[in-house]
C-alpha cells in the first residue's frame, strides 16, 4: 500500500488569508477523463480549466490565477517528460494534488513533489472533499476547531476524506465547522495533538502506523490511549483492518471501526451521528427539491441525482463528446447512421440513499434469494418513481437497465459484465406494470452490487475501503422486432489494440468481434466472429469449411417481446432468450448475414439463398462491404483512441435498415480505455536476466501470478512417432488437475493441437483445458513451422491464454530444468507434471509480443541471499 | 528387409515420416516378399520407395496488401502401375517432402485395393489457408496450377482435395487448369455438382464401411439384418453409417461426440437419425441433447481419467468406430469381444491402436481395417472420373450401387489374398497383401520402367 507523501508547503498568495477559498482549478488529464470529471463534480462551484498535457498545463499556469492543480497520473506520461516539479517552479506554493486510479500502483513512480496524492475512484464527493481539505490546510484561522484523522494508507485516506467530511457536516452543522487534519504516523499524530489540544473535536486513528521509522502494529493504540488519558472527554475511535484489534480498542477504551466491514461508511456515519446527538441541535435545512434535480446534457444523456454517474456512463459521456467534436465521424458513410441511444442515468447517490434508507447493507453475505427479495421489496423513493414514470411516458422501446458502478470500467479494472444488465420489453399495455418492471430492474441492478462475485471483485482490486457504489443507466435497446423477439442484427466489440494478431494484421490495427443478436454472446465469451478491421476479408479463426461449421456462432440472444409473465422473468438471463440460429432462419438478420454450406461440394456459398445448413459468416458486411462497417469502426477506433490518449474498447450494435430502405443503424453503446500493457506487463531488464523463459513471439497480454503447476514434454524421453500417446498422458494429467481447478503451464515441442502427429502433439482443447499459458518450443525436436496458437485460436483469444513461441537462440530461451522448490507430482513417461512451492510470474507485453516466465521463488531466494 | 530400409534411409536421412511409412508396409508384407523371390530380385521395394516423379516448384503470389509471397508446391507422382496417379492436394504449413512422400506411398496401396484402375500420388503446398481472404486463396491456387497444369491430365494424374483443399480451392484450381490447357476434362475430383462432381460424396465413407461389414457377414451366410451395432462419432461418417445400417435392416444403438455418448437400446430409427442430422449439421448441438429429446436413451459423459471408453462395453454384434484416431485401445478391444461384438468395421482413420488390432486378429473376429473399410471416399473419387470420362452424371442410386460393387470387390480381394497366404479371415493381412501384390505384379508385368 502506498504511503501518503504529505508535505506542508507555503501556499500561493491568496492562500494566506484566513478564509481561503478555491475558485480556479487547473485539471491536467488525458482527454478521456475530462467528461467523467465534469460529470463527477457536477454541479461545479469552481471554474475549471482543462489541460490535456503537462506541457499545456505549463503554458496555462502563468495566464490565470489558479488556486489548485489536479494532475491525473496518466497525464504525466506525455512525451515531454515534464514533472510536477516543473509546474511548481513556475508557480511556487501552488497546491498540487496527484490523482491515481484505484488498483495496484506499485509499479508507478509516484511523484514526490505533489502536496497530496489521492485515489480518484469516483467516490461521491471526493472532489469536494479534496478541495475542502486543501482549503482547510491553508486556513490560517488559529481558533478554528479540528478533527484529527490518523491514517497512513493512500487508499483509506482517499476513502475516508469524503466520509469524514460528511460526518463533520452531520455532527457539526453550522458555519464554524471543524477542519480536517491528517497525520500519517505516530509522531505526526502526537505533534498535531499537542498543537491542537482542546481545539480538537474528535480523533480517529488507524492501528498499524509508522512509528520511529518502522511499521508499528500498536501505534494507534498508543496514540489514543495517551489522548484518552490526557483528555478523557474527547471522542475517539480506533480503526483497523484486523478484527483482533477490537479487544485492544475496548482496553483504551474506544469504539472500534472494522475497516473490512461492508457497512464501513454507515458505521462511520453512526459515529458522527452519535457526536451530533450529544450536542444541541442547530437545525439543518433540507430542500427536497434539491435532492434529485434532473439535468439534461446536450448528448442525450439525462441524469437524475447529484452523485457520480459511474464508470460506464463516464465512457458514454466521453463518447458523446468525441462525436460532438467530430461531426464527420457519424456522417462519412451514407449507408450507416451513427447514434448514441438515449440514456437516463440514476446517479450513485440514489443507490447510496436507497441502500441506507432500507438498511440493505446489513444483508451482505446473505443467501442470494433472500438478498434479491429484500432489494425488490424495498421501495424506491416516490420522487424517483415520478421521474421514471415521466421517462416511460415518452419511451416505448425496449430498455436495457445497466449498472454503471464506480469501479466498473475504471482504467485499471476492465470488469465489463461483472454487474447485471437487465433488459425489459417495455411494451405492456398497462403503464403501471411497465413502471414496476423498470423499478424492479433498477433494484435488481442495485442488488447485483451485493452479489458474492461482485464483492469478491471489489476486494480483489486492493482498494479495500471502496465499497462500490452504483449508478444505473437506462438505455433504449437498439434493434428490431422479429415476431416475438427483439434484437439487433449485429453486436460488436472493437479493441484498438490486438494482442492476438495473425496473418497480415498488426497489433495496433485492432480487432473486432461480431455476433448476431444481443451483445450477451460477446460478454459471455461465446462463439463470435473475429475479424481484423483493416483486413476484413481474412478469417483468422478458420482454416477450412470444417472450421466454419464447428466454430461459427449458432446461438444468439434476443429479448422476448410477447407471452412473458406479468412479473417478467428476472432470473436467469433476465428476459433474454438464447435462441438457436435454426429457429430464426427466416428472420431478416439471418438472411442478411448467413452463408450456406453445401455438403455435397464441401464448400460455403456466401448467400442465404440456396439449400443447406446456414453458417453465420457476416460475408455480406465483411467481404462485400454492404455496409462498410469495418471502415466505420476503423475511423471510430482511431478517433476515440486518439482522444482518449490510449487504446480503447468500443461496444456497438448495427441494425438492418427498415423496410423503406435507408441506412443501417449503428448505435455506440460504450467506450472504455483498454488496460494499458505498461501497467500490467512491463518487462524490465532485470526480468529478462532472471527469466527461465524468454520469448519474442508471444500472443496475449498481461501478467499471470497464480500458476504453480507445469506440465511439460520431457525432452529426454521424446519419440517422434509417439505424440498421440503424449496427448493421452496430458489428457490424464489435465483431468486430474481439473478436479482441483488448478491451471498449469503447458510446454513442449511442435505445434500444439496439430492434427498431424508428426508436427506436434495432437491434443484437442478438452485435453488441455486447464492450460493457463502454453509454450511451443521450436528447438528442432519437431520440424514444423510455428503454429501461432492457430489450433486453439478461438479459445485462447476468448480466455486470454498467452501462447508463447520460443525459438531458442539469440533472443529466446527456455530452461525449466532448474526451478527452485519444484517437485515431480506425476511422471507419465513422456509427460511430466511438476509443482512449484510458489507461483511462476508470467509477464506478456502484448504490444511488443514479448514475454518472460520468471521463477518467483528463485527471485526471492536471490533477494534473501543479498 | 532392414538392408533395403537402410538404403532408403541413407538416401534421405531426414525424411522420418516417410521411413516410418515404408517400414510399416515392409512389416505387413513380409510373407509376400518371403514367398516371391522375384520381388527382391527386381528390387521392387527400392523402386516402390522412389517416386516415379517428384515435382517441386515455386508458387509466387501477391497478398491483399500487395506484398509478394512465395510458397513451395509439390506433386509426388508415386506410382502409375495400375492407372493415372491419384491422390489429394494438401495446403497446410506442415507440408514438406517427407510428409507428402509418406502420404503418397500409402495412397498407392490404398488406391490399388479399391480395384479401380488408379495409381497413387500426393501433392500440395506449405501455404496456410487460415486467415487468407477468398482473393488470396484464389491467387495462390491460380499460381499453383500455373505450374502444376503441365504435369497432370485425365490420363496422367488426377489430384483431389485433402486438408486445406475443399470445394472452393478445387474450383479455383480447375478454373485455372481449364484456362491454361484449353480443356475441360476430368483433371481434378471433388468438383462442384454442376460442373462434373459426383453425388454420394459425403455418404461414401459411412456407406462403404457398412457394405464391407455386410460382405464379411455374408461369408458366413449372415447379413446386417437384426444386428445390433455400436457407432461412435456423430459426424458425416457416423450419420451415414447409421443410415446404411438401417437400410440393411440392422439396429444402431449408440452415437457420440467429444463430450460423451448416448445409448438408445430401442435403436436409432430414421426419424431419430433425421433429428441427429439437424442437431449436428444445423443446430450444431451436443449429442447429449439426444437423451433429452428421447428419454429412452441414456447419456454417459466422457471421462478422461478412465483408461477405456464405456461406449465399447455395450452388448452388441457389430462396431463401427467412426469418430477419430486411436478411439479403441487394447482394453476397449477386450471389452468389445467380451460383449459379443464379432464385426468391427473402421469408418474412421486408424481408430484402433496396434494392441487392439492384435486382439481382434487373435480372436479371429471380423475386423475390417480402415484401409479397406473406409475406401468408400476414394471409390467415389474414382467414380467421378468414370462419369466425367463418359460425360454422364449418374443418379444417387447408381453411384450407391457402384459403391456397393466396389466395396464387394475390395472385400473379395482381401479374402482371397489372406487365404492365399494362409491367413484365412485375417482382413488386416488381406488388405495389406492385396493392395501390395496388385501394384507389384503390375510393375513386374510392365517391365523395368
Amino acid at each position: 500500500m502506498d504511503k501518503i507523501t504529505q508535505k506542508t508547503k507555503a501556499g500561493p498568495e491568496n492562500t494566506q488569508s484566513p478564509g481561503f477559498q478555491v475558485r480556479n482549478i487547473l485539471f491536467v488529464s488525458t482527454p478521456y477523463h475530462l467528461p467523467g470529471l465534469k460529470a463527477d463534480i457536477h454541479p461545479s462551484p469552481w471554474e475549471i480549466t482543462h489541460a490535456a498535457s503537462m506541457e499545456e498545463a505549463a503554458a496555462r499556469l502563468p495566464k490565470a490565477a489558479f488556486d489548485l492543480v489536479f494532475i491525473e497520473i496518466e497525464a504525466l506520461d506525455d512525451k515531454t517528460g515534464m514533472t510536477v516539479q516543473h509546474l511548481k517552479t513556475l508557480c511556487p506554493g501552488l497546491p498540487v494534488i496527484l490523482l491515481v486510479q484505484p488498483g495496484p500502483c506499485k509499479n508507478r513512480p509516484l511523484e514526490q513533489d505533489a502536496d497530496h496524492i489521492f485515489i480518484w475512484s469516483g467516490t461521491p464527493g471526493i472532489f469536494h472533499a479534496m478541495v475542502r481539505f486543501i482549503e482547510d490546510q491553508f486556513c490560517k484561522d488559529t481558533t478554528r476547531r479540528a478533527v484529527l484523522l490518523v491514517e497512513d494508507s493512500l487508499e483509506y485516506t482517499s476513502f475516508f476524506l469524503p466520509a469524514v467530511y460528511k460526518g463533520i457536516d452531520t455532527a457539526f452543522p453550522g458555519a464554524r465547522r471543524p477542519r480536517l487534519v491528517l497525520a500519517g504516523s505516530h509522531e505526526a499524530a502526537m505533534d498535531q495533538f499537542r498543537e491542537l489540544g482542546n481545539r480538537l473535536d474528535c480523533v480517529l486513528s488507524d492501528t498499524r502506523l509508522p512509528w520511529q521509522e518502522k511499521e508499528a502494529p500498536g501505534a494507534g493504540i498508543d496514540i489514543l490511549s495517551t489522548i484518552h488519558r490526557e483528555m478523557p472527554g474527547l471522542p475517539i475511535m480506533l480503526m483497523s483492518a484486523e478484527e483482533a484489534n477490537k479487544t485492544l480498542a475496548q482496553g483504551i477504551p474506544a469504539p472500534f471501526l472494522d475497516k473490512n466491514a461492508n457497512h464501513l461508511d454507515q458505521d462511520l456515519h453512526e459515529f458522527f451521528s452519535s457526536l451530533a446527538s450529544e450536542r444541541p441541535a442547530q437545525g439543518r435545512e433540507i430542500h427536497a427539491k434539491d435532492l434529485y434535480p434532473v439535468q439534461t446534457s446536450p448528448a442525450g444523456l439525462t441524469r437524475i441525482g447529484n452523485g457520480s454517474i459511474g464508470g460506464k456512463a463516464r465512457g458514454l459521456a466521453f463518447l458523446a463528446q468525441t462525436l460532438n467534436r467530430r461531426p464527420d465521424l457519424g456522417t462519412a458513410y451514407p449507408e450507416m447512421a451513427v447514434n448514441i441511444p438515449d440514456t437516463l442515468i440514476l446517479c450513485t447517490d440514489i443507490f447510496d440513499d436507497f441502500v441506507r434508507d432500507n438498511g440493505l447493507a446489513r444483508l451482505t453475505g446473505r443467501p442470494l434469494a433472500e438478498l434479491v427479495q429484500a432489494f425488490i421489496d424495498a421501495p424506491l423513493p416516490r420522487e424517483i418513481l415520478r421521474h421514471l414514470e415521466t421517462y416511460l411516458a415518452a419511451t416505448c422501446t425496449p430498455l436495457a437497465v445497466r449498472s454503471s458502478s464506480l469501479l466498473e470500467d475504471a482504467v485499471t479494472h476492465p470488469c465489463a459484465g461483472l454487474y447485471k444488465t437487465y433488459m425489459i420489453p417495455n411494451n405492456h399495455a398497462d403503464p403501471d406494470i411497465r413502471l414496476s418492471h423498470l423499478a424492479t430492474a433498477v433494484k435488481l441492478v442495485y442488488a447485483s452490487a451485493y452479489y458474492k462475485n461482485a464483492r469478491a471483485f471489489v476486494r480483489s482490486t486492493t482498494v479495500l475501503p471502496f465499497r462500490d457504489s452504483m449508478a444505473v443507466m437506462i438505455q433504449e435497446v437498439a434493434g428490431s422486432r422479429y415476431k416475438d423477439f427483439f434484437y439487433p442484427a449485429i453486436s460488436g466489440t472493437a479493441h484498438s489494440l490486438n494482442f492476438y494478431p495473425a496473418a497480415n494484421a498488426k497489433a495496433d490495427e485492432g480487432v473486432l468481434n461480431l455476433a448476431m443478436g444481443l451483445g450477451h454472446t460477446l460478454a459471455q465469451g461465446e462463439q463470435s466472429f473475429r475479424v481484423f478491421p483493416k483486413h476484413p476479408q481474412a478469417t483468422p479463426q478458420f482454416s477450412g469449411t470444417r472450421d466454419f461449421l464447428e466454430k461459427t456462432q449458432n446461438r444468439f440472444y434476443a429479448l422476448r417481446m410477447a407471452d412473458y409473465p406479468e412479473t417478467l422473468r428476472f432470473g436467469i438471463c433476465s428476459n433474454l432468450e438464447r435462441r438457436d440460429l435454426a429457429q430464426a432462419l427466416e428472420e431478416a438478420p439471418v438472411k442478411a448475414l448467413a452463408a450456406t454450406y453445401m455438403p455435397a461440394e464441401d464448400r460455403i456459398r456466401d448467400t442465404w439463398y440456396c439449400r443447406g445448413p446456414k453458417i453465420l459468416t457476416f460475408a455480406q458486411v465483411l467481404k462485400y462491404g454492404t455496409p462498410p462497417l469495418t471502415a466505420l469502426v476503423n475511423d471510430l477506433m482511431t478517433a476515440l483512441a486518439h482522444d482518449a490518449g490510449g487504446p480503447i474498447e468500443l461496444e456497438f450494435t448495427a441494425d438492418l435498415p427498415d423496410r423503406s430502405g435507408g441506412p443501417w443503424n449503428i448505435s455506440l453503446l460504450q467506450v472504455r480505455p483498454m488496460s494499458s500493457p505498461r501497467d500490467t506487463s512491463l518487462i524490465t531488464k532485470e526480468n529478462l536476466d532472471e527469466a527461465v523463459c524468454v520469448s519474442t513471439s508471444t500472443l496475449g497480454n498481461g501478467t499471470l501470478e497464480t500458476i504453480r503447476d507445469i506440465v511439460y514434454v520431457n525432452p529426454e524421453t521424446f519419440e517422434g512417432g509417439k505424440t498421440p500417446d503424449m496427448a493421452q498422458q496430458i489428457s490424464r494429467i489435465n483431468a486430474e488437475l481439473a478436479k482441483t481447478n488448478r491451471r498449469f503451464l503447458l510446454a513442449g515441442p511442435g505445434r500444439w493441437g496439430s492434427s498431424d502427429p508428426w508436427l506436434g502433439i495432437p491434443v484437442d482443447w478438452q485435453q488441455i483445458s486447464g492450460a493457463g499459458a502454453i509454450v511451443e518450443i521450436r528447438d528442432g525436436t519437431i520440424h514444423a513451422d510455428a503454429s501461432w496458437g492457430s489450433h486453439f485460436f478461438n479459445t485462447i483469444t476468448a480466455r486470454g491464454v498467452p501462447y508463447i513461441t520460443v525459438n531458442p537462440g539469440a533472443s529466446d530461451r527456455i530452461d525449466l530444468s532448474n526451478l527452485a522448490g519444484c517437485r515431480t507430482v506425476r511422471d507419465e513417461g513422456f509427460i511430466r507434471h511438476m509443482r512449484l512451492n510458489r507461483p511462476l510470474l508470467i509477464k506478456v507485453d502484448g504490444k511488443h509480443s514479448r514475454s518472460v516466465i520468471i521463477d518467483a521463488g528463485k527471485a526471492d531466494n536471490h533477494i534473501q541471499d543479498e | 528387409m532392414s538392408e533395403e530400409l537402410n538404403k532408403i534411409i541413407a538416401k534421405d536421412p531426414d525424411q522420418k515420416e516417410f521411413h516410418q511409412a515404408v517400414r510399416e508396409v515392409l512389416e505387413t508384407v513380409q510373407p509376400v516378399l518371403d514367398r516371391n523371390p522375384e520381388y527382391r530380385q527386381s528390387k521392387i521395394l527400392e523402386r516402390l520407395a522412389e517416386p516415379e516423379r517428384t515435382i517441386i516448384f515455386r508458387v509466387p503470389w501477391m497478398d491483399d496488401t500487395g506484398k509478394v509471397q512465395v510458397n513451395r508446391g509439390y506433386r509426388i507422382e508415386m506410382s502409375s502401375a495400375i492407372g493415372p496417379y491419384k491422390g489429394g492436394l494438401r495446403f497446410h504449413p506442415s507440408v514438406n517432402l517427407s510428409i507428402l512422400k509418406f502420404l503418397a506411398f500409402e495412397q498407392v496401396f490404398k488406391n490399388a485395393l479399391t480395384t479401380l484402375p488408379i495409381g497413387g500420388g500426393k501433392g500440395g503446398s506449405d501455404f496456410d489457408p487460415k486467415g487468407k481472404s477468398d482473393n488470396e486463396v484464389m491467387r495462390f491456387c491460380q499460381s499453383f496450377m500455373s505450374e502444376l497444369y503441365r504435369h497432370i491430365g485425365p490420363n496422367t494424374d488426377v489430384p483431389a482435395g485433402d486438408i486445406g483443399v475443399g470445394g472452393r480451392e478445387i474450383g479455383y484450381l480447375f478454373g485455372q487448369y481449364k484456362r491454361l490447357s484449353n480443356e475441360s476434362s476430368s483433371v481434378l475430383t471433388g468438383k462442384g455438382l454442376d460442373w462434373g462432381g459426383s453425388l454420394i460424396r459425403p455418404e461414401a465413407t459411412g456407406y462403404g464401411a457398412v457394405y464391407f461389414a455386410a460382405e464379411m457377414l455374408a461369408t458366413r451366410n449372415g447379413s446386417m439384418e437384426g444386428k445390433t451395432c455400436l457407432v461412435s462419432g456423430s459426424g458425416n461418417v457416423a450419420q451415414y453409417t447409421v443410415e446404411k445400417i438401417l437400410d440393411l435392416g440392422g439396429k444402431a444403438v449408440t452415437l457420440s461426440d467429444s463430450a460423451g455418448f448416448i445409448y438408445d437400446e430401442t435403436g436409432i430409427d430414421r426419424e431419430k437419425l433425421a433429428w441427429v442430422k439437424a442437431l449436428k449439421d444445423i443446430r450444431r448441438g451436443r449429442i447429449k441433447e439426444y437423451a433429452e429429446k428421447y428419454p429412452e436413451a441414456v447419456y454417459t459423459e466422457a471421462n478422461a481419467t478412465l483408461d477405456y471408453n464405456p461406449l465399447w462395453t455395450i452388448k452388441a454384434d457389430c462396431a463401427f468406430p467412426s469418430a477419430t484416431q486411436n478411439e479403441i485401445n487394447g482394453k476397449d478391444a477386450g471389452n468389445l469381444i467380451e460383449n459379443g461384438v464379432f464385426v468391427v468395421s473402421e469408418g474412421a482413420n486408424m481408430p484402433s491402436t496396434p494392441d487392439a488390432v492384435d486382439l481382434f486378429v487373435d480372436h479371429k473376429i471380423f475386423y475390417a481395417p480402415g484401409k479397406a473399410a473406409n475406401a468408400g471416399g476414394v471409390a467415389v473419387s474414382g467414380l467421378e472420373m468414370s462419369q466425367n470420362a463418359m460425360r454422364l452424371a449418374w443418379s444417387r442410386e447408381k453411384v450407391d450401387k457402384r459403391l456397393q460393387g466396389i466395396m464387394k470387390s475390395i472385400h473379395t480381394s482381401c479374402v482371397d489374398a489372406c487365404a492365399e497366404y494362409g491367413e484365412k479371415g485375417n482382413y488386416v493381412a488381406g488388405a495389406n497383401i492385396a493392395g501390395f501384390t496388385k501394384v507389384v505384379n503390375a510393375m513386374l508385368d510392365q517391365g523395368l520402367v
